[in-house]
């Protein structure tokens, strides 16, 4: 968080402010591959708590909790807008429907066997580490790639090229008014 | 009389293989509304012909899409769109099907939308969850600047538009609109006071306009056949389509796209019906957010719902059978507001962490009999109190199922446990009792305290 | 605004007219009706978090919060409508469900607004039977502040205060929803100038003092109306006790010079008022050199003795002197003892201050500008010291200018300053060359970034450079431009001294001296060279302060006979034949003339030690020893005095100037005490009123309320020593150099291998009495030199080396810091506990080099 506060001349706690407020930005180094299951209406009148449990059963380990080997992470997740396959659960981010506590159970099996294992869309699953720069690099145009066009960094985010300091906006035909 | 679908921003997602490519996209008739409008139509013409169509935002507001755009004040340059695909309200999953299978729609209606308002820079809030989805949207967007539909001037017309897509990082508060921006921003997502309004002041200061993705996914439609092919539909304060997702105790949950105005029972039957023929017991009309009701016989329209005391909002419905615990229900969504709540106002704050406490020793059998009168207090003093509509409905959802199903809260509270030993609906046991996190999803870890390894720095 | 303007509105059945647009929850305060708040405070934008001020508004249906509620014409509010007084019990409710039973253990029991309104509005019992909140109790986030989280009612008061008012964010919003809590940043303290403002402004006892932490209880304090003794923004402060000895200062407000804030250097300096080194009594110095008690009858004699019969005598008063300590000195050296040798700068001494006038850069020697004219001005030009150390408020006023008046910046200096991190225009003067830089600005055109009107602040920043030059240039852009001087003197009484005639050149009212007198230095330089037979210093500490060090050494061995009245036995009184203790400024009444030449009142809290008497009284009872009684008994005698004869008081209503109500005891706004009507002080002119909520009246400024919207908060880089410009938002766009004239070099300023020296103070140091402060004494940085990154390179320097720095016989061993500071120029401070660099000045030049071991 130090370094990207130096980045955007920020205070470390102004970085920490903001990252701590989202889900999706861990504090703690997470496991490889982070199971989120749907706790939320739909899925849990379908069962959802059922593969909670079987999954704290299975890694041993209460939701939010990492496994010893680094391996899984376990968490309860909100509305993941998958209610048509409920109960449903995410792997790295990747949806899988119909959860039952035995496929939840097999699906950790066989990641840990090295399996493939495809989302209910057909995606192959990612790292946490290859996940993390996939959305990190959300939108990202390298320079001189087709397409490429100004006002873009990292991310997709930049502040307008048009915005300097002390700028205001303008309406066209004042040029000099002050005072707020 | 039975019911059926009428596809319209569901209908390639349904009919064509792969739709998501811009060739297949292409080919079946899309970009043609955007290069015409872009080409040859004046913005003050596109942005009537939306109120004419009396479109109303699909996001949850309902605000008609027109009116919301008219507010841009003329001559303020720089102007912004941002499309609010932060699809979050529990039981919705309409946004995240047609962004993930159709992309090109949505991006088709953002230049129709950005020429009529006069943004040339567009921002899609995508859920940081929705990974697939901003995939595609990802390639979407570089197919269509690859072929000069996005950048400077568009389609070969003089109107530049780009497009950025940023991903969110799990926050339901984010989809509310002045929390969005300010996500967007960088900053905490906590909403923003209004006025002024987005449209006024929205992203860095500037005019923006905020919609939903269903809402500009409709555009290109009603631009190709006219307002009085969308008006077809519908009724006369809720015009044309709306998807519904509809999920919990039914056979064939989904996403149906039927006029609104269609009648409850009718949704239903689309989907299916009641699972297993069980009996019907209670229905979230339009959201978590949204109260209950008790009743199919009900027009689905903005007008109608909220007739009722509940609302359309985002068109998720939820149907729950006999074997329902209302208490548990509530529980359910009491925990969501509270792990969503920002925190900025002290209603929403403290009043949805009260709430957990009270309906999880209901729900345990530690009821007492003031709890039930204690839990309404409660949410008649967060109702209409709070800072953004969240804690709001949190207050709702809460009392409506204190209020219509009583009976199931006294049962609790009378024989000391839940009254309902349905397999599926076995809520686990609470971890921990008191400090921060105890509420097992995604605990926050209290920064600051501990070392450098704990907090990354 | 006339009356036709204002708009009409019913609160309570009450009629009010105010202005459109202003806050309602300030209307309603001024017309008596209390809304309670939380996070709503009338010095920063309203934000509507806490909804502890629900109001009902006819016609709408939700409850309103009226911090962020514009009047409109026809409104009526009622605050005691059955859903707005249900509204204001839940949210007490809820405040109190997660909050700690501290009470009887939390520093703010007894002043806390959030135990006051809940005794008003609040529910008399609790129903929250579950497990509350709970973290780690009393962390130290710094030095001076102690935070305690389960307290904390989040309003978000001091987060805002640190982003929008100071600009230093090290206290923030952490994790989300009931969770959410206020944290600094792991290990990095809340190492802020204005960190204690967040202490009085925090509603409850989650931000306390960790100096005033369980010192005492509200209602067995004694408190008095006071301004701050240190540096001339004089912002007004109230001094509290506890059983005689001075515990705690607060912040008052005053809308034109302070609004509601204080620095930490006034807030926690006070600790030398009651500290055990204070001198009591008169001392002589026997024959054997040692200091003997003596009687004030004796010590006064003996004074008096020395000064009759055509004495040659030089008087040199420091800067923290009341105005009516001034009128006292001037009336006895000019008047009584005969002489012109009067001088009242010794850190900026030599600083042309008679110049500003003689210049037409200001009528006065002093400002022509008011703090208020930043606010209103389009262009401010600064070239003076870094006010965040020496003027920490005004750095504040600054800043909200730039900030929210939207007034553009031109700064200029040869180093880095704190004004960098926000100013439009940052111009880096080369070694040497300010005056130079300044006739740059002129040719720049009209109508750009340095438009009308234009606000110069000057004050002298490097003690021992010659500003003259500096001045005559700033003159000339002024005069051309129709600009307003704020000049900057340092210290708390520099510019009543200015005023009642304690300089060489200038009489009472800044009328020109006839025959101007001898300065400081020549003072000095007289009594080394054996011409002078008394030497008075009031409050003088010259070896310690004077830029020369050796010859303040020299003047004070040099055969005259030192009086010295003095707090402390600093340097120069240990070195002087008689010390008559002074009191402190807590212990008296008078005023201090601020910087913009407002004279605001002290009101005495304790009773001066021992046989401590004032300046003032001191000089009446040498007159009268002389054979002139003037008949100064009280505050008001002065008073009578200074208007009969000096022309620029004579309009001075000493009832306005104390037209304050005895602030309560304890001073904090809950706003169910007497309402203090806050003076505002008087001018030369006209004073104000300060009404209450003036602030309030734009809560929509931005694109948002807060955060600031990105436009504000993307611009300003972090402000500690050693960050370079350069960092991605740090780049400041560069005064546009193609249409000023090509600039000359000036002759012998080539670097010979010699460095300008650049000196001054730091916020903390080693000032006599700020390190008697035991809260700030160990916050003061030790000495450092700066160095540019390319001349350091040169001498094979970096960061962190220690370099030796040779002047004036002085050879100084520093650590060295690579700063942003122009070539050919180093900076060093000026009075830190392991170096003093009044031993190196006044040498223009200084050689550096690498430390040989």
């Amino acid at each position: 968080m130090r370094d990207v506060a130096e980045l955007l001349g920020l205070t470390p706690a102004e970085v920490l402010a903001s990252g701590s407020f989202y889900t999706m930005l861990k504090k703690k180094p997470t496991g490889e591959y982070l199971i989120s299951v749907c706790r939320n209406v739909s899925c849990a009148h379908r069962g959802a708590y059922k593969v909670i449990n079987a999954l704290k059963e299975r890694l041993a380990i209460e939701p939010g909790a990492v496994t010893d080997d680094g391996r899984f992470e376990f968490e309860m997740a909100e509305c993941l807008a998958t209610c048509d396959g409920a109960p449903t659960m995410q792997i790295n981010y990747e949806d899988f429907y119909d959860v039952t506590p035995e496929r939840a159970v097999e699906l950790v099996d066989r990641i840990e066997r090295g399996e493939t294992v495809t989302s209910a869309r057909g995606e192959a699953l990612m790292t946490q580490r290859e996940v993390s720069y996939e959305t990190a690099l959300a939108g990202a145009r390298l320079p001189g790639t087709a397409g490429d066009h100004k006002a873009r960094t990292v991310g997709g985010e930049s502040p307008p090229e048009d915005m300097k300091v002390g700028d205001r906006p303008k309406l066209r035909d004042d040029e000099g008014s002050h005072g707020g | 009389m039975a019911a059926s679908q009428a596809l319209v921003v569901r209908k390639r997602l349904v009919e064509i293989a792969e739709p998501w490519k811009l060739d297949a996209y292409e080919n079946s008739g899309g970009y043609l509304a955007a290069r015409e409008v872009v080409g040859t139509s004046d913005p003050e013409d596109a942005l009537e012909l939306v109120k004419a169509s009396g479109l109303r935002g699909r996001g949850g507001a309902g605000f008609p899409t027109g009116m919301k755009w008219s507010f841009v004040p003329k001559d303020i340059f720089p102007k912004y769109l941002v499309i609010n695909h932060d699809e979050g309200e529990p039981g919705t999953f309409k946004d995240r099907e047609m962004f993930e299978l159709d992309p090109h729609q949505l991006l088709e209606g953002m230049m129709i939308a950005a020429f009529a308002v006069g943004a040339s820079k567009a921002f899609i809030y995508c859920r940081g969850e929705f990974a697939l989805g901003s995939r595609r949207m990802d390639q979407a967007i570089r197919s269509a600047y690859d072929k000069g539909y996005l950048g400077t001037g568009i389609f070969g017309s003089s109107f530049d538009f780009d497009v950025v897509l940023h991903r969110g990082a799990g926050a339901y508060i984010c989809g509310e609109e002045s929390a969005l921006l300010d996500s967007l921003e960088g900053h905490r997502g906590q909403p923003r006071l209004k006025p002024p309004f987005p449209a006024v002041k929205g992203l860095y200061g500037q005019p923006t306009v905020v919609n939903n993705t269903e809402t500009l996914s409709t555009l290109p439609h009603i631009f190709n056949h006219g307002v009085e092919w969308f008006r077809q539909w519908g009724t006369e304060k809720s015009p044309g389509v709306k998807v519904f997702s509809v999920s919990g105790h039914v056979n064939k949950p989904g996403n149906y796209e039927v006029p609104l105005g269609t009648k409850l029972s009718d949704v239903l039957e689309l989907a299916g019906g009641m699972l297993d023929g069980n009996d019907f017991k209670a229905v979230i009309p339009g959201g978590i957010s949204a109260p209950l009701l008790t009743t199919t016989d009900i027009a689905m329209d903005f007008e109608t719902l909220q007739g009722e005391g509940t609302m359309l909002g985002s068109g998720a419905i939820v149907f729950m059978d006999h074997t329902t615990c209302m208490v548990k229900n509530a529980l359910i969504a009491a925990e969501f507001y509270e792990h969503e709540s920002c925190g900025k106002c002290t209603p929403c704050r403290e009043g949805t962490w009260w709430q957990v406490k009270v309906l999880e020793r209901i729900e345990h059998g530690e009821g007492r009999q003031e709890d039930l009168d204690l839990l309404l207090d409660m949410c008649n003093r967060m109702d209409g109190r709070c800072f953004c509509p969240l804690g709001d409905t949190a207050a709702w959802a809460v009392r409506s199922n204190l209020q219509l199903f009583r009976e199931d809260f006294q049962a609790h509270i009378d024989e000391g446990r839940c009254t309902y030993e349905t397999d599926h609906m076995l809520v686990g046991a609470r971890s921990g009792d008191t400090g921060l996190g105890d509420a097992g999803v995604t605990p926050q870890p209290s920064a600051g305290i501990g070392t450098d390894s704990e907090t990354g720095s | 605004m006339s009356a036709a303007d204002l708009v009409t509105l019913t609160i309570n059945g009450k009629d009010v007219s105010a202005e459109p647009g202003r806050n309602l929850i300030d209307v309603a305060e001024e017309l008596g009706v209390f809304v309670p708040r939380f996070c709503y405070h009338p010095g920063m934008k309203s934000v509507a978090v806490c909804r502890m001020c629900l109001v009902q508004i006819e016609g709408q249906r939700k409850l309103q919060p009226a911090c962020s509620t514009p009047v409109a014409d026809g409104m009526v509010v009622n605050t005691q409508e059955a859903s707005a007084v249900d509204a204001q019990e839940g949210m007490l409710e809820f405040l109190l469900i997660n909050h700690p039973l501290d009470c009887p253990i939390c520093d703010r029991g007894g002043e806390c607004p959030l135990q006051d309104q809940t005794y008003k509005h609040g529910p008399g019992s609790t129903r929250y039977t579950e497990p509350k909140r709970t973290y780690e109790k009393a962390l130290e986030i710094s030095d001076l502040v102690v935070l305690d989280r389960e307290r904390c009612v989040l309003c978000w008061r001091c987060v805002r205060f640190s982003d929008e008012i100071a600009g230093d964010a090290f206290i923030q919003l952490v994790d989300r929803g009931p969770g959410t809590q206020i944290l600094t940043f792991n290990d990095e303290p809340f190492d802020s100038y204005f960190s204690g403002n967040t202490i009085q402004i925090c509603p409850v006892g989650a931000l306390t003092s960790k100096p005033y932490r369980f010192v005492s209880r509200p209602w067995d304090l004694k408190s008095a109306p006071s301004v701050c003794s240190y540096c001339s923004v004089g912002c007004p402060i109230t001094n509290e006790s506890r059983y005689e000895k001075m515990v705690r200062c607060q912040a008052l407000p005053n809308e034109n010079v302070n609004d509601f804030w204080i620095c930490d250097k006034g807030r926690f300096g006070y600790h030398h008022v009651d500290s055990e080194d204070r001198l009591k009594t008169p001392l002589e110095r026997g024959s054997d050199d040692q200091f003997q008690d003596v009687t004030w009858e004796h010590a006064l004699e003996k004074v008096a003795e020395k000064l009759k019969d055509g004495a040659r005598v030089g008087v040199i008063a420091g800067g923290h002197l009341t105005t009516e300590d001034a009128w006292g000195i001037a009336k006895l050296a000019k008047g009584v003892i005969g002489t012109r040798d009067v001088d009242s700068r010794v850190t900026d001494a030599g600083a042309p201050y008679a110049d500003v006038m003689s210049s037409g850069l200001s009528q006065a020697a002093g400002s022509s500008a008011t703090i208020n004219d930043l606010a209103t001005a389009r262009t401010i030009v600064w070239v003076g010291p870094d006010p965040k150390e020496t003027l920490p408020v005004l750095y504040l006023k600054l800043r909200a200018a730039v900030l929210d008046h939207h007034a553009k910046l031109i700064v200029v200096s040869p180093r880095r300053l704190s004004l960098d991190a926000f100013a439009t225009h940052v111009v880096r003067s080369e070694a040497g060359d300010e005056a130079h830089t300044v006739n740059r600005l002129m040719s720049f055109p009209a109508g750009n970034d340095l438009g009308e009107p234009l606000v110069i602040c000057w004050g002298p920043s490097s003690p021992g450079r010659d500003d003259r030059e500096t001045v005559a240039a700033l003159a000339r852009l002024g005069v051309s431009r129709e600009a307003k001087l704020l000049m900057c003197p340092p210290h708390a009484g520099s510019q009543g001294l200015l005023d009642m005639g304690v300089h060489p050149e200038l009489d009472a009212g800044h009328e020109p001296a006839g025959e101007p007198g001898r300065d400081t230095r020549a003072i000095l330089q007289a009594a080394a060279d054996g011409e002078l037979d008394v030497l008075l210093l009031f409050g003088a500490d010259v070896m310690a302060d004077f830029p020369d060090a050796n010859l303040a050494e020299r003047a004070l061995q040099g055969g005259a006979y030192v009086v010295t009245v003095e707090l402390f036995p600093t340097a120069s009184a240990t070195r002087s034949d008689i010390v008559l203790p002074s009191a402190a400024y807590a212990e008296r009444e008078g005023t201090f003339t601020n910087l913009e030449r407002r004279i605001q009142k002290l009101e005495p809290l304790l009773v001066p030690p021992g046989a401590t008497r004032e300046p003032w009284r001191i000089c009446a009872s040498l007159a009268r020893q002389l054979g002139s009684d003037w008949g100064w008994h009280t505050f008001d005698d002065v008073w009578n005095d200074i208007k009969s004869n000096v022309r620029t008081h004579e309009h001075i209503d000493t009832g306005v100037l104390a037209a304050r109500e005895p602030t309560p005891a304890p001073y904090y706004e809950s706003g169910y005490e007497v309402d203090p009507t806050h003076s505002a002080g008087v001018i030369a002119g006209p004073g104000a009123q300060y009404p209450k909520g003036y602030r309030s009246g734009t809560p929509f400024q931005t694109g948002q309320n807060w955060p600031l919207s990105w436009e504000l908060r993307g611009f300003e880089a972090r402000q500690r020593p050693g960050i370079l410009a350069g960092t991605p938002t740090g780049a400041r766009p560069a005064l546009d150099d193609s249409q000023l004239p090509h600039a000359a070099p000036t002759p012998g300023e080539e670097s010979t291998g010699g460095f300008v020296l650049y000196t001054g103070r730091l916020i903390y140091d080693e000032g006599t009495m700020v390190s008697k402060s035991t809260a700030l004494r160990h916050l003061a940085s030790s000495a450092f030199v700066e160095l540019n990154e390319e001349d350091a390179k040169d001498l094979g320097l970096s960061e962190g080396d220690e370099a030796v720095v040779r002047a004036n016989g002085t050879a100084a061993r520093l650590e060295v810091r690579i700063a942003d500071i122009a070539r050919g120029a180093v900076f060093v401070p000026y009075d830190q506990r392991d170096f003093r660099a009044n031993t190196l000045t006044p040498a223009p030049r200084v050689t550096v080099s690498r430390d040989e071991g």
